[in-house]
């Protein structure tokens, strides 16, 4: 009895334990239905299921909770129609809003449908050799148009300047299902379109981008198009008269502000600093955007290497440097420090809580040349010893070397011995031609702004915009326009040296029209000029990979 | 007994002071999930960019603790529609002239898009889950629809692409933009009005502070320049002569979000984070 005297206690203690004191809210993983909900699909596999085309055929089946007459608005200006399941066909394409109503229920649930358009797919048939070579390799298309309906389909090929037909003549189109034959004599993306009239309506052009390779080994240029896509251009030299030189479309976004692009061993990695590139007070901390993607160097690969997206804005990857030696790929964010990542890493989700390779507050500049959120511009590693470029909150360009890194904050440093260029030189971008002893670099300073080439002696003197001024130090005066802001002006993001013949290229987007257009830029070194490369188009990063291909 | 009494009323009363607790204070969902439980499921792609009708590759692995097996895998994705399009005049000197969109819209709902079935044999005896390394398809319709470089200016493609009123547009809102030599710089390019005539529609004043003339066009004159420049035909406001070229742009691509899913026989479905997917 002795015992049992503390045995209730214990069972409703127990049974406290084991009960919760209220019911659990539903949770996300209960997942409810919608009082109102429905779902559809392309019914038929012969329908291209996945396709939804015009004239395919679709169920919409009610999986509301409740209860009642279930009617379907599809927005395509037909009757409504009633019923658990239907079935509808869109005869043209275009995204529709579908209702469902529910009688006795209030409101209704829309979703959209996209309807697609019959479209003709083109292929390039294979060759041999795999490459399509300039003038030589000929190429031939198929063609495939679904057609349920049995319609009559006209072609009307549309071919790229430079196309030739397999006897050598120009052809500029054709009207027949199949053209024969054709070769090229431009390297580069050369379009070919077509026009398909299906039933005696016309659908939307489709074209194919064939790549067409030089005829010798030759390097290749990368460049970031403003809101475009990363392009290649062949560098050749000595073009025969009869072969015209234009660049490839890798078919790959170049994202927001591809800044920088880098090339090693047979990848292009892209630094994306998002769409939110210049200050902004991004309180939530949620509106960064940019990324590190590697693209095969023939664009059809994919890979994102590390990511921000949903991270701090000032976290995006704006400019990198990649050290072959070490695999490992250097990238900074906006204005705190510079990270590194191996080439190897894919999917990575940028954290914060990894410590920085190095920051402002651990080099010995920090309040003593620079100070708090300095912004980075370029950087690379020269000769052993790192440069560091800055715009704002200290200018220039800062020199260290990796035993000058600190382990911990410095509150005031003591400035590393390699020392500053350019100071309160507003320098852009920077590349470094070691074997020939210069160094280019652009400054964004309206007064002084443009491309610039000195000895790597004559940048240790250089101390204002007097020393700017000296005779053969600016090659080309450059206007600035206004994308970006104080500090953080966009202007020339990055100059990629050509160190067989000792050329730079470089994206310019124009500050004034009448001078000088906006284009892929190239210093020539042979003229000691900028020449325009291809005009019209907004560049920001640019790249070569130095080993020679025909096609990449 | 009295003492036991008074003890059994304590706790009764401890008992009853446990379940009218607050709700914070839940032993038991402190420690458990109440509910069914989800199979674990955790996805990779190592791409998320493909051309339009490529599948997409994915390695998936996912398990579940629960008592209900697993019975099927699911990918699902919703279709986003992205229009960008960009127009200017590289007629215009004194400043940049260009209207740019950039849309994204929602046109297929996240739906389900493959199945697969759970085989036992997916086992990975390291990885200690079941493991999935296939693909997904994407259709071809999704494919990116570009209208660039224009050597030959569409109309029915203009049409098609852009609201019907953007041409009224880009004229009305140019125009009041214009400076003198933009004026100029139109309608002598387009032959609408000679150079010698032009100066017939300016006048000038001197400005003492910058120490040079300041054009303008004569009040008299602004009505017939304005007819003249309604009569100028859009597609010629916005052809670049130099490069050959009609200065408009539009680009359609659409991009996936897809995700996931691995059932169990209660059809208590585990969902992975969401992939973005770029179809070019």
């Amino acid at each position: 009895m002795k015992k049992q005297k503390f045995l209730l206690p214990i069972v409703l203690f127990l049974i406290a334990i084991f009960s919760g004191c209220i019911d659990n809210e539903p949770t996300i993983e209960d997942f409810p239905n919608e009082n109102i909900s429905f779902k559809y699909s392309v019914i038929k596999a012969e329908d291209y299921r996945l396709d939804y085309l015009v004239g395919a055929t679709i169920q919409f089946v009610n999986l509301s909770v409740a209860k009642g007459t279930a009617t379907w608005d599809f927005g395509d200006n037909t009757p409504t129609v009633t019923g658990d399941t239907v079935n509808h066909k869109f005869p043209v394409a275009g995204t529709y809003i579908i209702k469902l109503t529910i009688a006795g229920e209030t409101g209704s649930l829309k979703k959209s449908i996209l309807i697609s358009d019959i479209a003709t797919y083109i292929y390039l048939s294979p060759f041999s050799g795999g490459i399509c070579e300039v003038r030589s390799t000929a190429v031939h298309f198929t063609l495939e148009t679904p057609n349920p309906e049995k319609l009559p389909i006209v072609y009307k090929w549309i071919f790229p300047d430079g196309t030739i037909d397999a006897n050598g003549t120009p052809i500029t189109g054709s009207s027949v299902v199949d053209p024969g034959l054709l070769k090229f004599t431009s390297v580069g993306s050369q379009k070919v379109r077509l026009q398909t009239t299906l039933g005696g309506r016309m659908l939307e052009e489709s074209y194919i981008n064939v790549q067409v390779g030089y005829t010798s080994a030759v390097k290749t240029l990368y460049y970031a198009v403003k809101g475009g896509n990363i392009m290649a251009y062949k560098i050749i030299r000595d073009l025969p008269s009869d072969i015209k030189n234009t660049p490839f479309d890798l078919g790959v976004k170049s994202g927001q502000h591809a800044f920088n692009i880098l090339y090693n061993d047979t990848s292009l990695y892209v630094l994306d600093a998002g769409k939110q590139f210049n200050y902004t007070n991004d309180v939530d901390g949620n509106l960064g955007d940019g990324k590190i993607s590697v693209i095969s160097k023939n664009g059809s690969v994919v890979e994102t290497m590390i990511s921000n997206v949903g991270g701090t804005a000032f976290n995006d990857p704006f400019w990198g440097y990649i050290e072959p030696s070490e695999k490992t790929l250097y990238f900074s964010d906006r204005n705190t420090g510079i990270r590194k990542i191996t080439l190897d890493k894919r999917n990575q989700s940028l954290n914060v809580t990894d410590p920085y390779w190095v920051q402002n507050d651990r080099v010995g500049y920090y309040n003593n040349g620079w100070s708090f959120g300095a912004m980075t511009s370029n950087f690379a590693k020269v000769n052993g010893t790192w440069w560091w470029g800055k715009t704002y909150s200290g200018v220039g360009i800062f020199r260290f070397n990796e035993s000058d890194i600190s382990s911990v904050a410095i509150t005031t440093g003591t400035r590393p011995t390699s020392g500053v260029l350019f100071p309160d030189i507003y320098v852009k971008s920077f590349v470094v031609d070691a074997s020939r002893g210069f160094v280019y670099f652009t400054v964004r300073d309206d007064a002084v702004a443009g491309f610039y080439r000195v000895t790597l002696a004559e940048a240790e003197n250089i101390k204002n915009f007097d020393d700017l001024k000296v005779a053969g130090r600016l090659i080309q005066a450059l206007a600035p326009d206004a994308e970006g802001s104080a500090g953080e002006y966009v202007y020339i993001t990055q100059l990629a040296l050509d160190s067989e013949d000792g050329s730079v290229y470089f994206g310019y987007r124009t500050g004034d029209v009448t001078k000088i257009s906006s284009g892929l830029k190239r210093y020539n070194p042979t003229t000691n000029k900028v020449e325009s490369v291809i005009d019209g188009v907004e560049v920001y990063g640019v790249t070569i990979n130095n080993t020679k291909s025909k096609l990449f | 007994m009295k003492k036991i009494f008074n003890i059994n009323m304590l706790s009764i009363l401890f008992l009853a002071m446990i379940l009218s607790g607050c709700e914070i204070n839940d032993p038991i969902d402190n420690v458990v999930r109440v509910g069914q439980v989800a199979p674990h499921v955790y996805w990779e792609l190592p791409t998320n960019s493909v051309t339009a009708g490529s599948p997409v590759p994915f390695y998936a692995q996912y398990y579940t603790i629960g008592d209900a097996k697993i019975d099927r895998l699911e990918v699902w994705y919703d279709v986003n529609e992205n229009i960008q399009t960009a127009v200017s005049c590289p007629l215009v000197t004194t400043f940049k002239y260009s209207i740019s969109t950039s849309s994204t819209t929602l046109s297929r709902e996240y739906q389900e898009v493959i199945s697969f079935s759970h085989k036992a044999e997916n086992w990975d005896l390291l990885k200690k889950a079941y493991v999935l390394d296939t693909v997904f398809p994407t259709s071809r319709t999704l494919r990116t629809v570009e209208w660039k470089e224009v050597k030959i200016f569409d109309d029915t493609k203009f049409g098609a692409y852009f609201p019907s009123n953007f041409a009224s547009h880009f004229k009305d809102s140019l125009y009041t933009l214009l400076k003198v030599s933009d004026f100029r710089k139109i309608m002598v390019s387009l032959n609408v009005i000679s150079d010698v005539d032009f100066k017939a529609y300016t006048d000038s004043t001197f400005n003492l502070n910058s120490g040079s003339y300041d054009y303008f066009i004569k009040a008299g004159k602004k009505a017939d320049l304005k007819s003249k420049y309604d009569g100028i035909l859009f597609k010629d406001l916005i052809y670049d002569s130099s490069a050959q070229i009609y200065k408009v742009e539009y680009t359609r691509f659409y991009k996936l979000n897809a995700r996931f899913k691995a059932y169990d026989k209660n059809n208590v479905a585990g969902v992975t984070d969401k992939k973005e997917i770029e179809l070019r």
